[in-house]
């Protein structure tokens, strides 16, 4: 597959803050590839430097197979987090002005806005001024200016923010549909189930490293241990002692009781024991797949995940 | 990444230049400015009203009294002829009993006057010497030079008109006025009226000298001197400080107005900045342009709605203001001024665009840039400086300066001729002061347009500078 984007050992420090330290990865043509992790991890640091609006201290990125070059900028869409847009004018002019520098003619930058103004049903608010939108709405025609000319590229930091679960779908549907017409995505994001969803491979960053790269199958079936889902009527008190217990992925709390997302390393015979031998009354017991979510929380609270751990081809 | 994309520069520029133009502040500020220059331009009447009453100012009596404007005619030609001077005082006697605004005849004494005397003075209603409605003036004929001061000094003629013997030869009439008032325009009644007089003298009998046929052409070119006490005490100021000072402030306002037009174009860019950072849409913008074409779009476009404000100004402003004789700028001054603020501009549009992008929001960035503001501004504060001594030292420096010489060079612009060395080293300093803030401008602004929350410390914004 041809890598339409390598990001070769980047490094950038803010004073003393080392906000993204040593990252490697590729994005294979055609794929979205979802670049996961909490918040301050370094992944809008690391997305700013693959667009070349931060220099990398040290490392270098190749886009289109090349180092960026100014006529790159015009392929690429990008949906920054920190975004927002000309509150006092029209959503037409706004278009027309971000597919102006993108390039296009103011012509062909209304032609293309108009389309996909239509395609994601927004056509009623083409005259509007952008101050009169909802939120989602607004968020929905940041998104369309990305689309502005139909770059090859798209990257889109937290595209689901901000959208209720309606519009959230189409958004997903809209990725889904841009893949299948062989647009590369890289997606930034926090909702694990959406990642999960449409993420051909993921890149999780922690602490400004990336600490696993991979196919989400592969990453979740690599992930290891056995993991259980256990209901209770009073909060657990995992104790040191309970060496079939690897970690607690999850918890909840419910008016039912309590329940919690486990990694055991023993068998579920002996977890049952031991739950019952501390007088708990054991509502619920059973195996599950783990999500990305899962692999997420696991990865993230595990300091000593220290190197890349790659599954399968890490590019 | 390599070089600017100068098609994304027009759009960026376009852009900004639209939105600002068709902003109401904008708008409403470009219909001010001409309303501000009509006051600039009355400015020597509200002075005149201010310092006690018109007629006083003007040395003429007031409005309904009649008022007395000597004659001295010393040409030895008779160009005073008595029975002109008796029928004009006569006809403005039967004026103010008939209530009339127009001298007698004056239509018949038209049609007999040779072509060449029908000139747009002649013609004009203001040429009805005397006869404008308010002002009576009495043509009196005093015997020489002498008896006219005296007049004048003891206030019995509002002036007195000297037609030396060499009037034939240089046009040169001396204009003897009171000590208090006697601006030119002020007394252009009187002198309208003697005008006439000489020329309904000269053109009366036959015409064949060809020599005064010509000087007829420029009736009167007064040389104005203040008559002054020879009794008064040494070193007492008697020269007409308010004419001369609203003489020198006029063009001062003036070149303010175009340095002004810095600050309006460089806020503008603050501003402009500020709002998208609130917005944040500066990354959005970022994802098709580099750092330095959004800010040299930004600045093109900003600077071409201050040209545009400008230009009002001149067309709006500049052109009534020649017209009434109240700003005598030559067009070479004129293009020197502009010189000097589209340099001053560029001095500080780069400087003022890194200020927005340092701030927090624009309340912050008008602080940041009022030390820009202020320097840049900081001749206007020392204007007395300027007006006592335009080529004196504090004002020469500051004019060579190149913080403050755009607005310090345009004030000595206006006040009086400036030497050509100095003026080509003052636009060098500012052409090379502009390449600097542009250098260290566009730094910081790529750095630190998409900062958030607490302001950098300064030696943060120096790393930037040298690029670390």
């Amino acid at each position: 597959m041809t890598l339409l984007l390598e990001v070769q050992g980047v490094a950038k420090s803010f004073r003393e803050t080392r906000a993204v330290d040593g990252v490697t990865f590729g994005v294979q043509q055609g794929e979205i590839f979802g670049l996961l992790g909490p918040n301050g991890a370094g992944k809008s640091t690391l997305i700013r430097m693959m667009l070349d609006i931060y220099r990398p201290d040290e490392g270098s990125v190749l886009v289109f197979g090349h180092p960026m070059k100014r006529e790159d900028l015009d392929r690429i869409g990008y949906l920054p987090e920190e975004r927002g847009l000309y509150r006092k004018r029209r959503v037409i002019q706004v278009l027309r002005y971000l597919g102006q520098l993108k390039g296009l003619d103011a012509m062909a930058s209304i032609a293309s806005a108009d389309r996909w103004l239509n395609r994601l049903g927004m056509e009623e608010y083409r005259d509007k001024k952008v101050e009169t939108l909802s939120k989602g709405n607004q968020q929905k025609i940041q998104l369309i200016g990305t689309l502005l000319g139909d770059p090859p590229l798209l990257v889109w930091d937290e595209p689901f923010s901000g959208l209720d679960p309606v519009n959230a779908n189409q958004v997903r549907d809209l990725l889904l549909e841009l893949r299948a017409s062989g647009t590369t995505i890289v997606l930034s994001t926090h909702l694990m189930g959406q990642a999960e969803a449409i993420c051909d491979r993921v890149g999780l960053v922690s602490g400004g490293r990336l600490i696993l790269c991979g196919s989400v199958p592969d990453v979740i079936s690599s992930f290891g241990g056995n993991h259980v889902l256990v209901g209770t009527d009073a909060p657990l008190v995992v104790g040191t002692e309970w060496p079939e217990l690897s970690q607690v992925l999850a918890q909840e709390s419910s008016a039912k009781g309590f329940r919690y997302s486990l990694r055991v390393d023993g068998s579920l015979q002996g977890l049952a024991k031991r739950i019952l031998g501390l007088g708990y009354h054991l509502e619920e017991l059973r195996r599950h797949q783990p999500t990305l979510e899962d692999v997420f929380l696991t990865a993230v609270s595990e300091p000593s995940v220290s190197a890349v751990e790659s599954f399968g081809d890490a590019s | 990444m390599t070089r600017a994309n100068p098609k994304r520069i027009v759009t960026v520029a376009r852009r900004e230049f639209v939105a600002t133009v068709s902003r109401p502040g904008y708008i409403a500020t470009l219909l001010l400015l001409p309303l501000l220059m009509a006051l600039i331009a009355v400015l020597p009447a509200v002075a005149i009203a201010l310092a006690g009453g018109t007629s006083e100012i003007m040395g003429l009596q007031p409005p309904g009294e009649t008022s007395v404007i000597g004659v001295v005619d010393e040409t030895g030609r008779d160009i005073v002829n008595d029975s002109f001077l008796a029928w004009h005082n006569e006809d403005q006697e039967l004026a103010v009993a008939e209530g009339r605004e127009r001298p007698l005849e004056e239509e018949a004494l038209g049609d007999k006057l040779p072509e060449f005397l029908k000139d747009k003075q002649l013609t004009d209603r203001s040429d009805y010497g005397g006869f404008d409605g308010a002002w009576r003036i009495e043509l009196r004929r005093y015997p020489t030079e002498d008896a006219g001061r005296t007049a004048v000094l003891e206030g019995e003629a509002s002036a007195v008109y000297v037609f030396t013997e060499r009037w034939v030869e240089n046009a040169d009439v001396l204009a003897l006025l009171p000590e208090r008032g006697a601006m030119s325009v002020a007394l252009f009644p009187g002198k309208l009226a003697v005008a006439r007089l000489v020329r309904k003298s000269m053109a009366a009998p036959s015409i064949a000298d060809p020599t005064t046929l010509a000087r007829l052409l420029s009736v009167m070119e007064t040389t104005e001197e203040t008559v002054r006490d020879p009794n008064a005490e040494p070193g007492e100021e008697s020269e007409n400080g308010l004419d001369q000072g609203i003489a020198m402030v006029l063009p001062v306002l003036f070149a303010s107005f175009f340095s002004l037009s810095i600050f309006v174009a460089s806020g503008y860019l603050l501003d402009g900045i500020g709002e998208e950072k609130e917005n944040r849409v500066l990354e959005v913008l970022l994802a098709s342009l580099t750092p330095e074409e959004l800010l040299l779009g930004k600045i093109l476009g900003l600077g071409a709605a201050g040209l545009l404000q400008t230009s009002v100004l001149l067309v709006l402003g500049l052109v009534p203001m020649l017209a009434m004789g109240a700003l005598s700028l030559g067009v070479g001054t004129i293009a020197a001024m502009a010189i000097c603020a589209t340099l001053g501009y560029m001095e500080y549009a780069a400087v003022m665009a890194a200020s927005g992008a340092v701030a927090g929001n624009r309340q912050e960035g008008r602080q940041i840039s009022a030390v820009f503001t202020l320097t840049a501004s900081s001749p206007m504060f020392v204007l007395p400086v300027f007006m006592a001594a335009a080529d004196g030292g504090v004002a020469t420096f500051l004019s060579l300066f190149p913080p403050t010489a755009p607005m310090a060079m345009t004030m000595r612009l206006g006040l009086g001729d400036v030497p050509m060395w100095q003026f080509g080293l003052s636009v060098f300093g500012m052409g090379l002061c502009a390449w600097l803030s542009w250098r260290v401008g566009s730094r910081i602004f790529r750095v630190a347009i998409l900062l958030t929350g607490a302001r950098p410390p300064l030696h943060r914004i120096w790393e930037w500078v040298r690029g670390r």
